[in-house]
C-alpha cells in the first residue's frame, strides 16, 4: 500500500490534486492523508499567552477544518477512501517537512497549477519543502487522465534510479508504461541511448514491467513537452542540482502533464 | 442562436462559410449570408442583378453551405411536402397533403453601400448571436475592397464574432475567460469550437502575481467540473495580466484564441480595442471574440 500525503485548501490546486489521488487510488492500492495547513496573518496572532493562545489555537483549526471540509465532502462521493484532514497552523512547507518527515509517507502529492512565467515551477522546486523532500513526489498541473505514464530517461538522468524508485512506487499497479530516452537536439545515430533504453527494458523486466513502447525522440524542449502532453504521468529524475537550467527542465517546465519526481 | 457569416468573393470568405457549416451542423442555427455591393444602382436594377459576380457568388455559398447538411438531413430544407394523417374536429382522421417549411432560416441577403456599415446594421437588425468573418491574414487580416474591414466588424458589433483563416489546422483551443461572469452560451460556444475542431482545450485565468483570486479561483473550478461533465478535459494554467499580451502572441501560432470581452470583463479592462485589432491582424489562427 501506498501511504500518501495531499496538501489541501479551499482551491482549485487541490481540488485538481485531489481527484488526481483518487485516480491512482483506482490503480494501485493507498492510504490517503490530507492535510491543511493555516498560516494566520499578522493581525491574528493573539496577545495573551496560555488559556488565551490555546483557545485562539482551538478557533483557528475549527476555521481550517471548517474551510476544507468542504472539499474533501465533495470529493468523497467519488473517493470514499478519503478520511478526515490533519489541521495545523504555521509554515505551510515547513509542517507539511515535518509531517512527511514523521508519517513514512511514500509519496507526496501536490497541486501546482502552470504560470506563463517560467520562474514559479523552478523556484517550488527550489523551496525548502522540495530540496529536503524525504520521498518521491508528484507535481500535479493538470488533471489528467491516468492511463497511461511515461518514463523519460535522458543524458542526466541516473537510469537505474529512476527504474527503482518508480518500481518501488508503483509495485502493484495496473498501469501501462512507455519508455522513451528524450533527446533536445537534432536527430543522429542515438546508438548509446538505445543501448540505456535496452538496459531500462531489462531492469523494469526483472520487477514484472513491460513498457509497451522505448525509443529515443528528439525535438526541443518546447515541443517534446506539446508532443507528450496526452500522458497521465510523466516519471523521471531531475537530479538535485537545479542552479544551472537544463533542457529537461526546461521540458519539465513547459509539460502540462503530472510529473514524478525524486 | 442566429449567425451573421459575412462575405465577399475573395477565397476567405469562402473558409468563412464552411466554418459557418461547421458550426450550424451543431447547433442548427439560424444562418444568414450577407454579401456587400459598394455600387448600389447596380443592385437596384433588377435586370442586371443576377449578371453580378457578387449574387452568383452568394448563391453558389448556399449551395456550398447545403452540401454539409446532405448526408444528416437538413434543417434548412425549403419545403418538405407529403402525405399526413390529421385528426379533424369531428374526430374523424384525413390523410391530408402538407408542406411544411424549414425547420430553421437560410437567408441569402444583398446590401449595398459601405461594406462595414451594412454588415454592423444587419448584425442589429437581425439580432445576431455570432457574426463570422474571414480575413487575409497574409496581409494582416484585411479585406480585399476595404482593408480594415475586419477589425471594424470585431470593434463595432455587440454580439460575439469569430474572425477565421484557413492558414492552420487548430490544434488548440485557448480560453482566456472572465471568471467573475461567465455565462452559459459562452462556455457552450467555447464547447463547440472545441467539437468542430477536435481542439484541445486550454483555459487560462488571470491572475494579478502568481495566485489567483479567491472568487477567480472559484470560477474556474465550476469552469472545470462543466467540461469535465462533458468529457472534455481542459487544461488549466494561469497568465499574469501584465504578461497576457506576451502569452497570446506565442499561443496564437497554433490556437484559436477565445477571449471574453463582455462589460464586466477583465479582458475589456486588459485588453483595449487597439491590442484587440493587433490581435485579430497579427494573430496566425482564428479569434474568437465572446460577448
Amino acid at each position: 500500500m501506498i501511504k500518501v500525503l495531499v496538501p489541501v485548501a479551499a482551491d482549485l490546486a487541490s481540488s485538481i490534486a485531489l481527484r488526481y489521488t483518487c485516480r491512482l487510488a483506482e490503480l494501485v492500492e493507498v492510504e490517503i492523508q490530507t492535510i491543511n495547513v493555516r498560516k494566520p496573518s499578522s493581525e491574528e496572532y493573539p496577545v495573551g499567552t496560555g488559556w488565551v493562545r490555546h483557545t485562539w489555537e482551538k478557533t483557528m483549526l475549527q476555521k481550517a477544518e471548517h474551510d476544507v471540509s468542504q472539499l474533501i465532502r465533495a470529493e468523497r462521493a467519488h473517493c470514499p477512501t478519503l478520511g478526515e484532514p490533519k489541521i495545523r497552523l504555521g509554515d505551510r512547507d515547513d509542517e507539511i517537512l515535518k509531517e512527511l518527515q514523521s508519517g513514512s509517507y511514500n509519496l507526496f502529492l501536490e497541486g501546482t497549477i502552470p504560470t506563463f512565467s517560467s520562474s514559479y515551477f523552478t523556484k517550488r522546486l527550489q523551496s525548502h519543502l522540495y530540496e529536503n523532500m524525504p520521498c518521491p513526489f508528484i507535481m500535479v498541473k493538470n488533471l489528467m487522465p491516468l492511463n497511461r505514464a511515461l518514463l523519460v530517461l535522458s543524458d542526466s538522468v541516473d537510469l537505474s534510479r529512476l527504474i527503482r524508485i518508480f518500481t518501488d512506487t508503483f509495485k502493484k499497479a495496473f498501469l501501462p508504461i512507455d519508455l522513451f530516452y528524450l533527446k533536445f537536439q537534432e536527430k543522429e545515430n542515438g546508438e548509446k541511448e538505445k543501448e540505456s533504453l535496452k538496459t531500462a527494458m531489462d531492469l523494469l523486466e526483472t520487477q514484472g514491467w513491460v513498457a509497451e513502447k522505448s525509443e529515443v525522440i528528439y525535438g526541443q524542449p518546447q515541443e517534446l513537452a506539446e508532443r507528450l502532453e496526452d500522458y497521465g504521468l510523466l516519471v523521471t529524475d531531475l537530479g538535485r542540482s537545479l542552479e544551472k537550467r537544463s533542457p529537461l527542465q526546461e521540458f519539465l517546465v513547459a509539460t502540462l502533464a503530472p510529473i514524478l519526481l525524486f | 442562436m442566429r449567425i451573421l457569416c459575412a462575405v465577399d468573393e475573395s477565397p476567405y470568405s469562402e473558409y468563412a462559410i464552411r466554418e459557418t457549416a461547421r458550426l450550424a451542423m451543431n447547433t442548427w442555427a439560424n444562418v444568414t449570408i450577407l454579401g456587400v455591393h459598394r455600387d448600389s444602382a447596380l443592385v437596384k436594377r433588377a435586370s442586371a442583378r443576377d449578371d453580378v459576380d457578387l449574387v452568383k457568388t452568394l448563391r453558389r455559398y448556399r449551395e456550398l453551405f447545403l452540401t454539409y447538411f446532405q448526408e444528416s438531413g437538413s434543417p434548412y430544407d425549403t419545403k418538405r411536402c407529403g402525405y399526413e394523417f390529421m385528426l379533424l374536429a369531428n374526430g374523424a382522421w384525413e390523410d391530408l397533403y402538407l408542406c411544411r417549411s424549414s425547420m430553421k432560416e437560410l437567408k441569402v441577403r444583398l446590401r449595398a453601400g459601405n461594406m462595414s456599415k451594412a454588415i454592423l446594421a444587419e448584425a442589429e437588425e437581425d439580432e445576431s448571436d455570432l457574426i463570422v468573418i474571414g480575413c487575409d491574414h497574409d496581409r494582416g487580416c484585411i479585406w480585399e475592397h476595404e482593408a480594415a474591414l475586419p477589425k471594424k466588424v470585431v470593434n463595432g458589433v455587440s454580439c460575439s464574432a469569430l474572425v477565421v483563416t484557413a492558414r492552420k489546422k487548430i490544434k488548440n483551443i485557448l480560453c482566456c475567460l472572465d471568471q467573475q461572469s461567465v455565462s452559459q452560451e459562452t462556455l457552450e460556444m467555447v464547447n463547440q469550437m472545441v467539437t468542430i475542431h477536435k481542439a484541445r482545450l486550454k483555459i487560462v485565468g488571470l491572475s494579478k502575481g502568481k495566485e489567483l483570486k479567491p472568487d477567480v479561483d472559484k470560477s474556474m473550478q465550476f469552469i472545470l467540473d462543466y467540461y469535465l461533465a462533458r468529457e472534455i478535459t481542459p487544461s488549466i494554467s494561469i497568465v499574469d495580466t501584465s504578461e497576457l499580451e506576451s502569452f497570446l502572441a506565442q499561443e496564437s501560432e497554433q490556437a484559436l484564441i477565445a477571449l471574453v470581452m463582455g462589460k464586466k470583463s477583465l479582458l475589456s479592462k486588459t485588453l483595449s480595442k487597439k491590442k484587440v485589432d493587433k490581435l485579430v491582424e497579427a494573430s496566425r489562427s482564428s479569434v474568437l471574440i465572446l460577448r
